[in-house]
């Protein structure tokens, strides 16, 4: 703690607080209550969600009863990062080596910068008026500058400039959770901790005892002196990964789906050298020569596997970018004849991808288990399923629900993935009960008794949309069911569309389905199933209504 | 009269098939560690095609039945013992897949995550799905290029995850009711499907060569039974084909493993069944 050199070098932040709701619903959270959430879990909220007693962390339920009248936004981060490019490349103007922690937090060093503005109070000023010029309404910016990212990071809160060796005297009276790690702030409160003041007055040498290098690197922290340049340092040697595509990808997903794996073999290189990747530089050429690079920095290193997926966002507002390009220049009248419409293809394939570790610092071992828990399963799978659903949709992605019925169609029901399962309020103990019955299928009505439904087996494929077929006897003649659950003769003969007669080898049934006779002769169903096989071994259950033969399913 | 199968006999109340019960408990509960010891429980039945007592991680196993049906049943079988111990399983591209008979075949249906129209996101859409879900099938791959194919399978050995490939007629692409014509994509180069229906050799090859049906006979009966023929080839095994006759299932909705298939005389099983079918009707 003697003297600067221990310092962090002087760090002008750009912050923009609760980004999420203001990425998502700016206009809407000036005049209304709005929680932005991301597995059932309030992350960020509106100034009068705030006032209505709303807090980040809150489970959406709570925030719903607290506040009935709460907009409730599912998060979006690829949105958020969308959102925020212009205004990295907003700052990039003033600092050459932008970081971006996360979408809404931007950090460049001063040092240069303030020398040509003539000041850091000059230079914050600049970046507040050029990030007004970008006239996002709604969008407030906070710009500071302190020792380090995390005194800065406080300091733009407050819109400061906190002078240099003087972010201990700044931070002392702050309260503990401001230390980022909800854990060890609860353990360090109920210690009779309070403020980062206190903790900051703790031994280092105590602090690193009990609370291990999570606790001492919080400790740095709430000293001021910053994450460290006593850790980190400018990777000497060629760490970085590239990747040359041949042929040059397209779209998105094709790009991620490299880079998840150039960001595997990076990790591997990081492992056995010690080291973690406090700040990492993503590079994206295109084959039309356009150069993307963006830097993504992190005090406790970075996770390949999460810049990997962050660079998916990154991907996605850069071709975004180039989306509204193209449809600038469709709108001036130019031809894009190599876009297709409702996909996103930047201007050229990307042809290189490469991750270049630019600082890094000796791997301290965090201990995952103690603090936090891996993902569990159920959370890899919603994660996976939200990414297939933001490609193709959200009905996209189903689940199944057995349900009441006699078609094999019709008795199961399908839900979009992370919906509530449909409930149904009682089983139908009478189908044929007037007002019920067909009307509430769902999970109860599964089990309950169906006349008419055939025993199982099921089969195994069904027709989405029952195919029109044409069940002949002998003669040649159709085979027609009458009133009474007959056959007028026996089929000897099935017509698929598109295929010769085929001949039937066996047949069963058939089995009369009579519903909603009770909701009037214009919603009564009448049908007859009859299962079939033919001479090669292939069985189909056909159905008939109004005299048509129809292939419900296949035995497959 | 069948082969009990060794996963079911733990739910039975039979005292002397407790030790062995036991034993299978204590194998599934041993905490494993080796790559071939990391497995995903299967159906009993399936244990000796897949040659060992689970779906081994990371592995490519291909389901086809060309000409044959059959193959969506076996399908559906391989996905019943992941999906019931909690694996996470995705079907993507079988708009078709009866799940009525995915219930009753013994398929967890809330560990089921169905993708039926991913168009020509195909794979995209599986390799998502490969981040998070323990199987992925992907059915109508006709419409993958074969780098596209290979890609997910090295995806599949990355993450651990065991990727199906339905081919043939196999779980209800579009148009396979009719036809088993594949259904390609326009500019796409087909998939080789001349040897293995996948480019490559996948770990695991079953093929469906052989299916008879029984119950329904000239106006009587209904189904109930299905008994298929596999045929198995594995990549680390000897080249010569495993073939084994399943129920899938047997006239009493249990997949189970049949005395060769074609000793049997089809008519003795079917016919028991028959009458009491038609009894009860």
């Amino acid at each position: 703690m003697s003297g600067y050199g221990e310092l962090a070098p002087r760090t002008l932040v750009v912050t923009c607080p609760q980004w999420p709701v203001t990425a998502s619903a700016a206009q809407l959270a000036r005049t209304a209550a709005v929680a932005v959430v991301e597995d059932e879990r309030v992350v960020a909220v509106s100034g009068h969600a705030r006032a209505e007693g709303i807090r980040p962390g809150l489970r959406r339920r709570e925030a719903q009863a607290r506040c009935p009248e709460l907009e409730v936004i599912v998060r979006d981060r690829a949105g958020e990062v969308r959102a925020f490019e212009p205004v990295v490349e907003a700052i990039e103007v003033f600092g050459a080596q932008v970081a971006v922690r996360d979408a809404g937090w931007a950090a460049f060093a001063t040092r240069g910068p303030a020398r040509y503005f003539g000041g850091e109070r000059a230079l914050a000023d600049a970046v507040g008026t050029a990030l007004d010029g970008l006239t996002i309404p709604g969008r407030w910016w906070r710009v500071g500058v302190g020792d380090g990212a995390f005194v800065a990071t406080q300091a733009a809160r407050r819109g400061l400039v906190v002078a240099r060796g003087a972010g201990a005297a700044f931070l002392a009276p702050l309260g503990i959770e401001l230390v980022g790690r909800p854990d060890l702030a609860d353990v360090l409160s109920r210690l009779g901790i309070g403020t980062l003041g206190a903790f900051a007055a703790l031994g280092e040498a105590d602090v690193l005892a009990r609370f291990g290098t999570y606790g001492a690197l919080a400790h740095r922290l709430a000293r001021g002196i910053g994450e460290g340049p006593l850790r980190s340092r400018p990777a000497r040697e060629d760490l970085s990964v590239a990747v040359e595509l041949d042929p040059p990808a397209e779209g998105v997903e094709a790009v991620a789906f490299v880079v998840r794996g150039l960001a595997g073999t990076l990790a591997a290189r990081l492992a056995p050298a010690g080291l973690a990747c406090t700040r990492l530089r993503v590079e994206v050429t295109t084959t039309a020569g356009e150069h993307l690079s963006r830097r993504w920095s992190n005090e406790e290193g970075v996770d390949p596997a999460v810049v990997a997926e962050r660079l998916r966002w990154q991907l996605e507002a850069w071709l975004a970018v180039r989306e509204q390009l193209v449809e600038r220049e469709r709108a001036a009248g130019w031809e894009v004849a190599a876009f297709e419409a409702g996909e996103v293809v930047p201007s050229a394939g990307v042809e290189r991808v490469a991750l270049v570790p630019e600082e890094v610092a000796p791997e301290v071992g965090r201990q995952l288990d103690l603090w936090s828990r891996p993902r569990t399963g159920e959370e890899r799978v919603a994660r996976a399923v939200a990414r297939v659903q933001g490609m193709l949709g959200h009905a996209a992605v189903t689940r199944a629900v057995l349900a009441g019925g006699r078609g094999p169609g019709e008795r199961v029901q399908l839900v979009a993935f992370g919906e509530p399962v449909p409930e149904t309020a009682a089983a139908p103990t009478s189908p044929t009960g007037p007002g019920r019955g067909a009307r509430s299928r769902g999970p109860a009505a599964a089990t309950a008794p169906w006349p008419g439904r055939l025993p199982p087996p099921s089969p195994a494929v069904v027709a989405g949309v029952p195919l029109p077929a044409e069940l002949l006897d002998g003669d040649g003649a159709h085979v027609a069911v009458d009133a009474r659950g007959a056959v007028s003769s026996a089929p000897a003969s099935l017509v698929l569309p598109g295929e010769p007669a085929l001949g039937v080898a066996a047949w069963a049934g058939p089995w009369p389905a009579d519903e909603r006779w009770w909701e009037g002769p214009t919603h009564r169903r009448r049908r007859a199933r009859v299962q079939v096989v033919i001479a090669d071994g292939r069985a189909y259950l056909l159905a008939i209504e109004r005299g048509r033969w129809v292939v419900e399913g296949a035995y497959d | 009269m069948f082969d009990t199968l060794r996963g079911m006999a733990a739910t039975r109340p039979v005292r002397r098939e407790l030790p062995e019960s036991l034993a299978l408990l204590a194998r599934r509960t041993r905490p494993t560690t080796l790559a071939r010891e990391d497995l995903l429980p299967v159906l009993g039945p399936l244990e000796e095609l897949l040659g060992g007592p689970g779906l081994q991680r990371g592995a490519t196993v291909v389901v086809s039945g060309t000409g044959v049906p059959g193959a969506t049943s076996l399908l559906l079988a391989l996905l019943a013992g992941p999906s019931t111990a909690g694996a996470w399983c995705a079907v993507v591209g079988a708009p078709d897949l009866g799940l009525a008979a995915a219930g009753e075949l013994g398929v967890a249906l809330g560990r089921l995550v169905l993708v039926p129209g991913p168009g020509r996101r195909l794979a995209q859409v599986a390799g998502a799905l490969l981040e998070g879900c323990d199987v992925v099938c992907v059915c109508t791959p006709s419409v993958l290029a074969p780098p596209e194919a290979r890609r997910l399978a090295a995806r599949a050995r990355e993450r651990r995850a065991v990727l199906v490939v339905a081919t043939g007629r196999a779980a209800g692409s579009a148009g396979s009711i009719v036809s088993s014509a594949p259904c390609a994509r326009a500019g796409a180069r087909p998939v080789d499907t001349s040897r293995t229906g996948w480019p490559g050799m996948p770990d695991v090859r079953l093929d469906v060569t052989a299916s008879r049906l029984s119950g329904p006979g000239q106006g009587d009966g209904r189904v109930i039974a299905h008994l298929v023929e596999v045929a198995a080839t594995r990549r680390r095994a000897a080249p010569e084909e495993l073939r084994r006759w399943l129920w899938l299932p047997a006239a009493d909705g249990r997949i189970s493993l049949a005395p060769d298939g074609a000793a049997v005389p089809p008519a003795e099983p079917v016919g028991e069944v028959h009458r009491s079918a038609s009894g009860a009707r």
